[in-house]
């Protein structure tokens, strides 16, 4: 039974990519000029490894086939979701919004855009191919299974390019809506470019509608952070337990540029893989990366982050705290390469966690590989649970013991929350922990 | 106020209080000394509900109600106050954020609606003054990166602002230096009224000088084994404890 349910998945991914090489042959290439060759290394990448198991060293804590099988069953009456709709556009005022739904940008729902300061655009209509040219494809490595198979499958993506000199002040906010209309897994493709000496925030964030069924969001963003240029990013997960992230995201740094990253998960989806891998080409290249997760139920969140230092005089600091409920599963990897050549490095790494129950899981691994010597690097993970001191403090001044767990969790994610710079955001991840904690 | 009777309470199995007998009317100050590890903290833990202790026999009524079995917030709404000899840091909850939510968790104990932002933010500064505690201190973390002086200083400020019948302060005077022992000295008499009662746990004398006693209680072994008024406390700094041990063994043994 089991194998052939495995059989079944494997099948599926066949017919799927079959049919895909199909329509590529028959519709040439619109997307990009060397899509076809790409997509074809992409396949083979793909068929060679499969779906991941826990054989495999970066998938070994992490059951990505169950989740993803389920998209079989959707067809035979998968139960929709029925609640009130999603809570996509709090964020919509002062904004730049982009809605995505299954990975396909809607304009015409999406705020017109100013274009002799930015481009957005589908994949397969922008004006400017250089840029796309230069990086699609280029980054994301076909290596990894999720991004192989993305690569080798989707149809149309978005490209964001902010040009050159160009400090915007409004955030640029997507939302991603996963609804499962044509398909219940669905493959974003995003490249994203801050040209030369710009500054520019992104806030993406994911949910499911009042319709969405079953899904499986797997998706690619290529990120390249130009000379000098800054980008905020933020990741913000509210999606409910029908809707499955598979991302992957390859961040590019040029020479002085800085790149934030603000990665948060709350309740909901049954499961989230993150990989985060962020190159430092330039030198003088400055990385941050942030994380806070709160996972309760059944959840999986698996962050893998990696930070990889080539070139000098560079500096990444990464914090990712947890707090890990109920019998959910929380997965922390985070690399970090110093290359030979990547003198005067500085690089911090800290994952802290709060478990709070007795069947939640939580599986962190800080892996360093340092191969030159005049370098700063240091790492920690620590476990916690309640403090039974603060507790009795707290209470013993007439606060019920909810309402303290609750004080003490706000305030182990406030070290994250507070750093986060766009106050928009801030107050918005504040009353959206509160909801949750 | 509070009667308690041949209190025993043991922690980790290990038993603390041996019969404890005391009873505190409102309006009385009392002081009770005595060396370390004679069951001066676990008392003043006792009284506040620390979950780690366990009553093995004896009861404490307060105004009436057995507090036996009752959880912390539960003794505190109902009037307990424990001032913390090492009181805790809590990086990211603010002392006003935190003195907020009690206040307004004991209010809805009560029934009250919370109480309103201006009326507690009044209350604030004047609180605040009592005891020369800083707005900025008040806006930070609770008690992160304060001194001895500051954390000793933020218990009685919140004593002052959660009004308290009853009041426990545990070794309030340990590691204060003279001009903090004074502010926190002040601090609590101003709050003293006929309504309210204190229990002043110290190992010096120093501290009854600005605070003064109606009544010392002596404790060793778990229990009181002698009491008197403040000059009891006189004679103890300058005899020391030794003397209660033999005195204790006659008494324990008569």
């Amino acid at each position: 039974m089991l194998l052939e349910k495995t059989k079944l998945l494997d099948q599926y991914f066949d017919e799927v990519l079959k049919e895909q090489q199909q329509i590529d042959l028959l519709l040439g290439d619109p997307v990009h000029p060397n899509l076809y060759s790409l997509r074809d290394m992409a396949r083979q990448s793909f068929r060679s490894k499969g779906i991941p198991h826990s054989g495999m060293e970066d998938w070994k804590y992490t059951p990505v086939r169950a989740f993803v099988e389920k998209i079989l069953r959707v067809k035979d009456g998968y139960p929709k979701y029925s609640s009130s709709a999603a809570d996509a556009l709090q964020l919509e005022k002062s904004c730049y919004i982009m809605v995505i739904i299954d990975g396909k940008w809607w304009p015409h729902l999406s705020d017109p855009i100013l274009t002799d300061s930015l481009e957005i655009a589908s994949l397969d209509q922008v004006s400017s191919e250089t840029a796309k040219i230069a990086h699609l494809g280029a980054h994301a490595d076909i290596e990894h299974p999720f991004a192989a198979l993305n690569t080798a499958l989707f149809s149309d993506g978005i490209m964001i390019r902010v040009k050159t000199g160009v400090l915007l002040e409004k955030p640029i906010y997507l939302v991603h809506i996963s609804m499962g209309e044509i398909n219940p897994m669905f493959y974003p493709r995003m490249l994203f470019v801050a040209e030369k000496h710009t500054k520019v925030t992104l806030i993406e964030k994911f949910v499911v509608s009042d319709t969405s069924i079953y899904t499986v969001n797997n998706s690619v963003s290529e990120v390249v952070v130009e000379n000098g240029a800054e980008m905020e990013h933020y990741y913000i997960h509210t999606e409910n337990e029908l809707s499955v992230n598979l991302q992957y995201a390859r961040v590019i740094l040029d020479e002085g540029s800085k790149y934030s990253n603000y990665n948060f998960a709350l309740p909901g989806s049954p499961f989230i893989r993150h990989d985060l891998h962020v190159s430092m080409r330039g030198t003088g290249a400055e990385t941050t990366l942030y994380g806070m997760v709160l996972t309760s139920k059944k959840q999986l969140v698996d962050n893998h982050t990696c930070v990889d230092h080539s070139v000098p005089d560079c500096i990444s600091n990464e914090h990712y705290k947890c707090i890990v409920k109920d019998q959910s599963t929380l997965v922390f990897n985070g690399k970090v390469i110093v290359h030979p050549d990547a003198q005067r490095t500085n690089s911090f790494q800290k994952n802290s966690n709060l478990l709070l129950s007795d069947d939640a899981v939580i599986n962190t691994k800080p892996e360093l590989e340092i191969y030159a010597d005049d370098v700063k690097c240091s790492h920690g993970a620590t476990m916690g649970q309640f403090d039974s001191e603060a507790l009795f403090y707290l209470t013993s001044r007439g606060i019920r013991e909810n309402t303290a767990r609750q004080m003490l969790m706000e305030a182990f994610a406030a070290e994250i929350i507070e750093v986060v710079p766009d106050e928009m955001v801030k107050q918005y991840l504040k009353n959206i922990m509160a909801e949750h904690l | 106020m509070l009667t308690i009777n041949n209190l025993h309470a043991s922690i980790d199995g290990k038993e603390i209080l041996r019969g404890l007998n005391l009873q505190v009317n409102p309006g009385e100050v009392h002081a009770i000394m005595g060396p370390n590890g004679s069951g001066k903290s676990t008392t003043a833990s006792v009284l506040a509900g620390k979950p780690e202790y366990e009553i093995t026999g004896g009861e404490i009524i307060f105004q009436g109600e057995n507090l036996n079995g009752m959880a912390p917030e539960n003794r505190a709404a109902e009037g307990i106050f424990l001032a913390f000899q090492y009181p805790v840091e809590i990086k990211g909850v603010s002392n006003i954020n935190f003195l907020k939510t009690a206040v307004n968790e004991i209010r809805a104990y009560h029934g009250l609606e919370p109480m309103p932002a201006k009326e507690f933010l009044n209350r604030i500064k004047e609180k605040q003054e009592l005891v020369q505690f800083s707005n900025d201190l008040a806006k930070r973390s609770l008690n992160e990166g304060f001194s001895g002086g500051e954390k000793k200083r933020n218990e009685i400020f919140q004593l002052a602002m959660l009004e308290p019948k009853l009041a426990i302060l545990d070794e309030t005077d340990s590691g204060l230096d003279i001009d903090a022992l004074r502010i926190v000295a002040h601090g609590v008499n101003s709050l003293r009224s006929k309504d309210n009662a204190f229990i002043i746990i110290t190992h010096y004398q120093r501290l009854l000088e600005y605070i003064e006693p109606d009544f010392v209680h002596v404790l060793y072994n778990g229990r009181i084994v002698k009491s008197g008024t403040k000059e009891l406390a006189l004679e103890l700094e300058e005899k020391g404890y030794d003397w209660l041990k033999s005195e204790s063994r006659d008494y324990i043994t008569a």
